[in-house]
């Protein structure tokens, strides 16, 4: 009996000297099983904490993007109100649009660079010569005439032309002499020439007259120098915006931009004649399917800009996600914006 | 004494591993309550967002319109759609499409823009369908005469979140005076 006590003491003083392989082993094992089971929900968690970065991110840039186009868009048009029979309703100073069968469309804003400036001397002269002087007193060097486009235009706004700026320099007496790529003859001009499509349509039809060479010092008759935003995609999937000052290297608004569209919605003048909703063909007629506004710039009353962008690539290779567009890891984002330049409606409520 | 002793060298009791068992459960579901709430409220900030960009994309549209034009006319309804006065909007997250329609003259055109085809219009055509990732927004406007002084009017709108997985409904109301 004390023997087998001595050995049962001896037994318990053995076993508490440590663990049996055993009891180690279920030990590690359970350690193991709840300690991957952690680890999984982590990394699951790790990931959707990257994918939320990326979304969030993704959704400042296209913000920013459309906060940037909407501060250029209401400026559409400014500088433009010469007063009188001349309103802005009647130029297309303001919001062209350029409708590809793609993703990408591009959009320019123009305003006024310099207030308006009679042509100097008597007679009449024609945008088919490649020159012009201009009147002095009206507060405007030639370093103001400095690269882009301007637009010729009669004294009662109700005809016009542009063309491309080439030369200016100061003349006799604070006159100003320019220098510019020569119109056709009825005041078309190539696209090269006419990089922000202002005289695209030709004739347009809801005025066939609307474009012309011939402008005349007697009638009094200007020039404005136009100065203009254009917002594209390139081809490396960035969002640009191009000033006369940014021809060579835009700024770059934002990266990854796989779709920018945008619409225009017009008014035909009358009171109950806007259009009610969205074109996205630009050069179609207004009785074509889709319906357009044959390139008539100067009835766009309203822009809606839809963007949609994606994270940066190779952001989530851990995870299984694949879109739908091109099976890139990435994931996509739209946003749109209305946008009203208010400029071009200021002549309408009457 | 020595009975307590033997007691703590022979383990737990099955009560104190309950106890413990039952703490460690309260903490575990505390923090996965916690997770799903966090999964949550990101989303539910994500379509609040939306919902309010939304909201004033259309009252940015109503407020083009010309007086004497049909879409800003006193009519429409909050609680119902009404023709002319609704629209929805899907937007997926899967394969970037921006799908849009609005009932104008009761004839509703769908709007879907997506990074291989540019901008579809479709006239007389309704939404396409939905898959599991894309956010559904239903819109509705008032247009109310005369309020609030005589000679503006009121234009209200209300975006819904029709996201179902969401609890409760997310949804965004916005308001404008114009001529």
């Amino acid at each position: 009996m004390n023997d087998l006590k001595r050995n049962k003491a001896a037994r318990r003083d053995f076993s508490s000297g440590g663990f049996t392989l055993v009891e180690l082993m279920v030990a590690m094992t359970i350690f193991l099983v709840i300690g991957g089971t952690a680890m999984s929900l982590f990394s699951q968690h790790a990931n959707l904490f990257t994918t939320q970065q990326g979304e969030v991110g993704l959704n400042m840039t296209l913000r920013n993007a459309l906060q940037q186009i909407q501060t250029d868009a209401v400026q559409a048009g400014n500088g433009f109100f010469i007063g009188g029979a001349t309103s802005i309703a009647n130029t297309p100073v303001g919001v062209t649009v350029t409708n590809n069968p793609g993703a990408f469309d591009s959009l320019t804003l123009i305003q006024a660079g310099t207030p308006a400036v009679p042509l100097s001397g008597t007679g009449c002269m024609y945008t088919t010569s490649g020159s012009a002087t201009l009147s002095a007193g009206y507060g405007v060097t030639a370093s103001q005439f400095s690269g882009g486009e301007i637009m010729f235009m009669n004294y009662n706004g109700n005809q016009m032309t542009v063309a491309r700026l080439t030369g200016a320099t100061n003349g006799a007496g604070g006159t100003i002499n320019i220098t510019y790529a020569p119109t056709n003859a009825n005041g078309t001009n190539s696209t090269a020439n006419d990089p922000f499509g202002l005289t695209l349509t030709v004739p347009p039809t809801s005025d066939p007259d609307q474009l012309t060479d011939q402008f005349c010092a007697a009638s009094g008759d200007y020039v404005v120098a136009l100065s203009y935003v254009t917002y594209s995609v390139n081809a490396t999937n960035q969002l640009v915006r191009t000033t006369a000052a940014t021809v060579v290297t835009p700024d770059i608004i934002a990266d990854n931009i796989i779709g920018f569209k945008v619409g225009a919605a017009t008014y035909q003048g009358g009171t109950t004649v806007s259009s009610p909703s969205y074109s996205f063909n630009a050069s179609n007629a207004p009785t074509a399917t889709p319906p357009g506004y044959s390139n008539q710039f100067t009835m766009i009353r309203s822009i809606r800009v839809s963007l949609i962008g994606r994270t940066p690539k190779g952001q989530f290779t851990g995870s299984n996600f694949r879109n739908t567009y091109d099976g890139g890891q990435y994931r996509i984002q739209a946003l749109s914006l209305v946008i009203n330049p208010r400029n071009l409606s200021m002549n309408d409520l009457e | 004494m020595s009975r307590r002793k033997r007691n703590a060298n022979s383990g737990f009791t099955i009560l104190e591993v309950m106890v413990a068992i039952l703490v460690l459960t309260i903490g575990l579901v505390g923090t996965a309550a916690l997770m799903s709430t966090t999964v949550n409220s990101t989303a539910r900030s994500h379509l609040m967002s939306t919902a309010a960009l939304l909201a004033s994309e259309k009252l940015e549209d109503l407020s083009r319109f010309n007086v004497n034009d049909s879409p800003v006319a006193p009519g429409g309804s909050l609680v119902a759609n009404t023709t002319n006065y609704f629209d929805n909007v899907q937007i997926s997250v899967d394969n970037g499409a921006i799908n849009e329609t609005t009932t104008t003259n009761g004839a509703s055109t769908s709007y879907v823009q997506t990074p291989t085809s540019g901008m579809v219009v479709t006239p007389n055509a309704g939404l396409p369908a939905t898959s599991s990732d894309t956010l559904t927004f239903n819109r509705r406007w008032i247009v109310t005469n005369n309020t609030p002084t005589t000679g503006v009017r009121t234009v209200t709108v209300l975006v819904t979140a029709t996201t179902q997985a969401i609890k409760p409904q997310v949804t965004f109301q916005m308001s404008m005076v114009r001529p």
